[in-house]
């Protein structure tokens, strides 16, 4: 019989990802504990300030590759139309 | 690219303030994490598996870390009930390695001071008259107050907190702590329903 509770847990695993930099897992792990945690000023700090820095660095991620596929394109030789993740992708 | 800029001035500052939070909060974190340690460990051990090594692994990266000092007397104590918890599990395995271990957790516990180790069987003593005994019980009751007042920001975080030690400790104050602030929650007008269930269950399986 576990001593302490999922909840618990998942606020552990979400420390420990946050120790480690892993923000989106950290984010994932709070949106578990929230419930229990949630009324706490410190938690919501924590949780909110983590949740926007998993948003940004995938914006990041996605701005990084928007400008590496600019790259190419030109290097190619061809006017490329980059568009967002999810959309296609139009070569003239 | 200013975006990319913008982006990156917002996620250094964050990470700064997650930082520093971490970094404030950090005895609080690593007995947190000390006590998840503890609970991987005794559910490995349930399920069969060799947890000697692990235990090794986490008394060298814990047992520096959760000192005596640095804790509420509430810490102390639900330490104290983990890893007495684990003492019994590695006495029993009745290996070399696990006598040796075990034997380090029982001076852990008693480095955590008085109350800390719950398996010393005490001398009967003479009861103390019954005004007494209940004054003592609600000095102990604001004590474990203040300390969950320090862990938690609202009152039934705090007595999710109690519950859950009632649930697993045999000490029946626990039970009267809950009992009376689930009594002062409905005074003030909150649904306690599902905490009084959660009481009665833990009453009636001690």
């Amino acid at each position: 019989m576990a001593m302490i509770t999922g909840e618990e847990k998942a606020y552990c695993r979400g420390l420990t990802a946050l120790k480690e930099k892993n923000y989106a897992a950290a984010d994932k792990e709070f949106d578990v504990c929230g419930a229990a945690y949630g009324k706490s000023g410190g938690f919501q700090i924590m949780a909110v300030a983590t949740k926007l820095l998993a948003r940004l660095q995938q914006e990041k991620t996605m701005i990084l590759k928007t400008a590496h596929a600019i790259e190419e394109a030109v290097s190619h030789g061809k006017e490329t139309v980059v568009c967002r993740q999810g959309e296609q992708e139009e070569t003239r | 690219m200013t975006d990319l800029k913008t982006i990156e001035r917002l996620e250094t500052r964050l990470t700064h303030l997650i930082e520093s939070q971490l970094t404030r909060k950090k005895d609080q974190i690593d007995f947190l994490l000390g006590l998840n340690r503890i609970d991987d460990l005794l559910v490995d051990h349930e399920r069969g598996r060799g947890v000697t090594s692990d235990v090794a692994g986490f008394l060298a990266e814990y047992r520096s870390r959760l000192r005596s000092e640095t804790m509420t007397a509430a810490q102390r104590r639900r330490l104290g009930d983990f890893l007495s918890e684990l003492f019994q599990r590695l006495r029993d395995s009745r290996d070399g390695d696990s006598a040796k271990l075990a034997d380090e957790i029982k001076e852990w516990i008693s480095s955590l001071g008085e109350g800390g180790f719950r398996l010393i069987l005490k001398k009967p003593q003479e009861q103390a008259p019954l005004a007494d005994r209940f004054q003592a019980c609600l000095r102990w009751e604001t004590e474990e107050m203040v300390a969950l007042a320090a862990m938690h920001d609202h009152l039934l975080s705090c007595l999710d907190d109690v519950l859950k030690s009632a649930e697993v400790k045999v000490d029946p104050m626990y039970r009267h702590l809950a009992a009376s602030m689930i009594y002062f929650l409905q005074m003030e007008g909150y649904k306690v329903d599902p905490y009084l269930k959660r009481l009665r269950r833990i009453q009636t399986e001690t």
